[in-house]
């Protein structure tokens, strides 16, 4: 029974423990200080942490211009070799002046362009649009999601925003809501966007007050009509009293 | 003849929200109807618009807005079935809704979001999406490289762990090569690995192991691996530091980690530790591995000289080599005494330093250099006038038996471990099973 425990406990754990993250792994050549791309793509993979000493400097910059990441790093050349065991296992001694590195970097949604910088010089620039979730147009499109893309995408949020309507975006925006669109549902809600004549709801609204108005005139001429007859009876009783002595 | 006992009445009421052109719009049925029905039944209604309209809800003995409604006639009931003017076409509904039998309706996308009245399609919603060797990554909806590494031992996160991938240069299956990292690795302290030694052994936690066949991995003539040909194996792979292990022989040799990465690249040859016999390399292939890890993890430098090498650059970065006596004395000063902890150079009589001469030829095939130096001399990074901590270590000589890493090098290894987490995860293995699983990982195969 106490290892079923333990090992319910551990699946209910083990999504948080090993929550992957996407990270971009970064393949880059180096030749005598000139740059290129090797290869990118996505991988699951935690991504390096930013540092700020190394000669070279790479940011991923967002469709907005914003410095999303930072880190800066070093190409190393020089290889540490381990010390000889014999004659011919003596002999390497080399600096490389090529090479190729790789740079485990985080991912995000709205990242435009990776840039590698050496002393504020520009070296590589990578496209990174078609890994892009989000392009920070304003405008909901492609595959951008409230989730993926929260400043294009509105509608999901639970707020009707000022650029939606219930015709937009019924998640946010319900029928009935001021929402500067008459939407013509007939759901028992007068819409206030809408003119009487426009929404169902309101007639029936605006006919059941014509129903009560009329049925309040009614009841107030009825009651007059018996007070009046109550005092003409008073009056006629009090002719015939006078009438008697 | 058998009394029948019926209780009467259920009448359903269809009602418009719209009295004012109820009488104008309504059809025959709309009237309303009366059925009678057997006591104690339950009697299921069902509200079926005409085109155009839609039903709102129920009303009376029903309630909700399900078309179906049951009852049980257990007296007689009123039910009353509210209609309204519906949808159209598509236009008339929200966005992220269509127009479905005159009701606006949300769309269900099987992999995607509503958009204009229909689908938008995400990258990926299933591997079956993605190109071969890739899956989808469902928080994302895009196709992302799988994974080419398989698990060797795996400690938990990660993020706080630093994960080691090993590269079998030229294995052609999991078991030979998983056989072999169990001695490399040594979790128990056996064999000179790389948990026989401080500060390692007390940290057996904060590693994950991986581990990836690459039985085509491309050599020079010369045998060394081509460095490049690494990214070609594991960059699919969690990792920080990439540890080659070839059947090629050449001499060992790391990269010191990318500043902002983790960790760099070692090569290990076993060819180059087997030269002196098998028995030489399987008692001392795991310090040729802590030697060269030293320098990949930790950014050791080499505690040897080596005639006409010259001294490596950025020493004054290394924790482990000095160029001058104040230099020296910042970096360890605080650490003389301690296990003979001292300043160490190869040349005579400078003041403050100990001259270290090595009393024996450290590869007798070489001999002396012509400046009668030998490579175990005092000195460090290749040099005899530059200052090492002490006489000897892993970081000097990997295969001379009885020394460490000593002090200085064991505390800066310290100080990288300090960075990474002991926490033991649920998915806690030990070193010899390699484990599947987490989804993305492959299973292990019986090969």
């Amino acid at each position: 029974m106490k290892k079923l425990i333990v090992l319910l406990i551990t699946l209910a754990l083990l999504p948080q423990v090993f929550a992957d993250t996407l990270s971009y792994s970064v393949i880059i050549n180096y030749d005598n200080e000139t740059l290129s791309l090797k290869d990118i793509l996505l991988i699951k993979a935690s991504p390096m942490p930013a540092d700020k000493t190394g000669e070279y400097t790479t940011r991923i910059v967002s469709f907005k211009g914003d410095l999303l990441f930072e880190t800066n790093f070093n190409i190393n050349l020089d290889p540490l070799y381990s010390m000889p065991l014999s004659k011919e296992t003596a002999t390497s001694s080399k600096r490389l002046t090529k090479t190729s590195f790789d740079l485990v970097l985080p991912y995000y949604s709205n990242a435009k362009i990776i840039k590698i910088l050496k002393e504020n010089k520009l070296l590589l620039e990578i496209d990174l649009s078609r890994f892009s979730a989000c392009n920070e147009n304003h405008v909901c499109d492609g595959a951008e999601s409230v989730s993926s893309c929260p400043g294009d995408c509105t509608c999901g949020n639970n707020i009707c925003d000022a650029n939606e309507n219930y015709m937009k975006c019924s998640s946010d925006c319900h029928s009935g809501q001021k929402d500067n669109v008459c939407d013509k549902i007939a759901d028992g809600i007068c819409d206030p966007d809408c003119n009487n004549k426009d929404d169902y709801d309101c007639k029936a609204t605006s006919g059941s007050k014509l129903f009560l108005y009329a049925g309040v005139i009614a009841i107030a001429i009825v009651l007059i009509l018996i007070l009046a007859k109550k005092i003409k009876k008073s009056n006629r009783n009090k002719n015939k009293a006078a009438f008697k002595m | 003849m058998k009394k029948i006992n019926k209780i009467p009445i259920l009448a359903i009421i269809l009602v418009f929200a719209l009295p004012v052109d109820f009488a104008d719009t309504a059809s025959e049925s709309q009237e309303g109807c009366t059925a009678e029905y057997e006591a104690n039944k339950e009697v299921e209604i069902n509200a079926i618009p005409e085109e155009g309209w839609m039903f709102l809800k129920w009303g009376g003995a029903c309630e909700g807005n399900e078309q179906t409604c049951k009852v049980a006639m257990d007296k007689s009931k009123t039910i009353k079935a509210e209609f309204a003017p519906g949808c159209k076409d598509d236009a008339e509904c929200s966005s992220d809704k269509k127009c479905e039998s005159s009701r606006c309706v949300p769309i269900q996308c099987e992999c995607g979001y509503a958009q204009n009245h229909q689908c938008q399609k995400y990258e990926c919603c299933d591997k079956s999406d993605c190109s071969a060797g890739e899956i989808c990554d469902k928080s994302a909806n895009k196709c992302v490289s799988e994974s080419a590494c398989r698990e060797f031992s795996i400690k938990g996160d990660p993020a706080i762990k630093h994960d080691v991938v090993f590269v079998g240069d030229g294995f052609n299956d999991y078991k030979t090569f998983r056989q072999l990292l169990v001695y490399l690795v040594d979790y128990d302290g056996k064999y000179n690995g790389m948990f026989s030694f401080s500060p390692f052994k007390e940290n057996k936690d904060k590693f994950n192991f991986w581990m990836v066949l690459a039985p085509d991995y491309q050599h020079w003539d010369d045998g060394e691996p081509v460095n490049e040909d690494i990214e070609r194996f594991v960059k699919t792979c969690e990792r920080d530091t990439v540890v080659v292990i070839s059947r090629n022989t050449y001499r060992a040799y790391a990269f010191f980690p990318i500043s902002g990465n983790k960790g760099g690249a070692a090569y290990v040859s076993l060819g180059f530790a087997a030269i002196r016999g098998t028995d030489y390399a399987a008692e001392y292939a795991g310090r040729l591995l802590l030697h060269e890890f030293g320098h990949a993890f930790g950014g050791l430098t080499d505690e040897y000289i080596e005639y006409g090498k010259g001294t490596r650059k950025n020493i004054e970065t290394v924790p482990n080599c000095a160029l001058s006596l104040d230099e020296a004395k910042a970096k360890w000063g605080d650490l003389v005494g301690v296990r003979e902890v001292d300043f160490y150079t190869g040349i005579p009589n400078v003041p403050g330093t100990k001259y270290f001469k090595n009393p024996y030829l450290s590869v007798p095939e070489i001999g002396l250099f012509p400046d009668g130096t030998d490579m175990g001399d005092g000195g460090c990074s290749y040099e005899p006038k530059n200052i090492r901590p002490t006489t000897s270590s892993i970081m000097k000589n990997q295969f001379e038996p009885g020394y460490d890493f000593g002090p200085v090098n064991e505390r800066e290894l310290q100080r990288k471990l300090e960075e990474y987490s002991s926490e033991q995860s649920a998915q806690d293995t030990n070193a010899v099973v390699a484990q599947g699983g987490r989804g993305r990982r492959f299973v292990e195969d019986t090969g």
